[in-house]
């Protein structure tokens, strides 16, 4: 897999100020359409590789059940559980699509999660 | 939710561009649901590969019908291998016998799908044996005699939907059996 250096860098520099504007993430995972992993920061015990593969599967899904929807485009994919969330967001350039995986703590507030995973997403996206 | 009688779940599974999405592209009745994207595996020559799975539907002249899921083929997505297995009555494995080492192929889906095959059928289907006739379809034989595994193999194109209809055929005499 071929990443251009200068994507990879901004997905680190992308994950470090999303880490640092959301207290409570317990990882942050970039990674491409087909998964693999661009970049990560994990603070639990989340397996990079497997959480990679698993984003590239549910994004691909998640735009499977949009399109027979009729809801248009899939922007991202979220899953509450018991201990947390999962946020995934599409980010789709010209020359490359990534995802960007979020997994919060419970004490996390979805919402301004989302807010500050999409501002991130939105900046990196006009990179790529 | 399971199937009603009359409708069966069957699995296709096998290396990245061996045929999955093809095979059940070439039978299928309804516009196949596929989650294929980019490839970024450089090891392979592929453009695209699917990530989540395939999907279509195929009546037989009987009137059962069959739901035909496709499964990404790389290890990295063993999990959906897991999920997709759920229901299935029946496997089919294509193999790429173009690749470098077929038999280690077919062990990675015997272990990988082991439980299903041990309470369903499976059929082996080795692709590209044309250009590629090693390892034949008696080394495919011994490797799963070896592992304890008792399933038919067959050379296949699956581009062919008649070949396609055999496979699906021969799996479901084999589960009849």
């Amino acid at each position: 897999m071929t990443i251009d250096p200068k994507i990879k860098a901004l997905a680190e520099s992308t994950i470090e100020d999303l880490m640092a504007q959301v207290k409570g993430i317990r990882a942050v995972v970039i990674s491409t359409e087909d998964g693999f992993e661009v970049a990560a920061r994990v603070e639990n015990t989340a397996q990079v590789s497997r959480l990679a593969a698993i984003a590239g599967s549910l994004t691909a899904l998640g735009a499977v059940a949009v399109d027979e929807s009729q809801l248009g485009t899939c922007d991202n994919v979220i899953i509450g559980a018991e201990n947390g969330c999962l946020i995934m967001l599409q980010m789709r350039g010209p020359k490359i699509e990534l995802i960007l995986s979020v997994i919060t703590g419970k004490d996390v507030i979805v919402g301004q999660a989302l807010y500050f995973a999409k501002q991130a997403a939105q900046e990196l996206a006009q990179a790529l | 939710m399971s199937a009603s009688i009359n409708e069966h779940k069957i699995l296709f599974t096998g290396t990245m561009g061996a045929g999955k999405t093809t095979a059940i592209s070439a039978v299928s009745e309804i516009a196949p649901i596929s989650t294929e994207v980019r490839n970024f595996d450089l090891s392979v020559s592929k453009a695209l590969t699917t990530v989540g799975l395939d999907y279509g539907e195929l009546t037989l002249e009987n009137g059962e019908k069959l739901r035909l899921y496709g499964t990404p083929g790389q290890r990295r997505f063993e999990f959906m291998w897991k999920i997709l297995s759920r229901g299935a009555l029946g496997l089919i494995i294509l193999i790429d016998n173009s690749r470098a080492d077929p038999l280690a192929d077919l062990d990675m889906y015997l272990d990988g799908f082991a439980d299903l095959i041990k309470r369903t059928s499976c059929v082996i289907a080795v692709g590209k044996m044309e250009g590629h006739p090693v390892p034949d379809i008696d080394a495919f034989a011994q490797r799963m005699e070896g592992k304890g595994v008792l399933c038919p193999v067959f050379p296949a194109d699956v581009r062919d939907p008649e070949q396609v209809l055999q496979l699906l055929d021969l799996l479901l005499i084999q589960l009849e059996s």
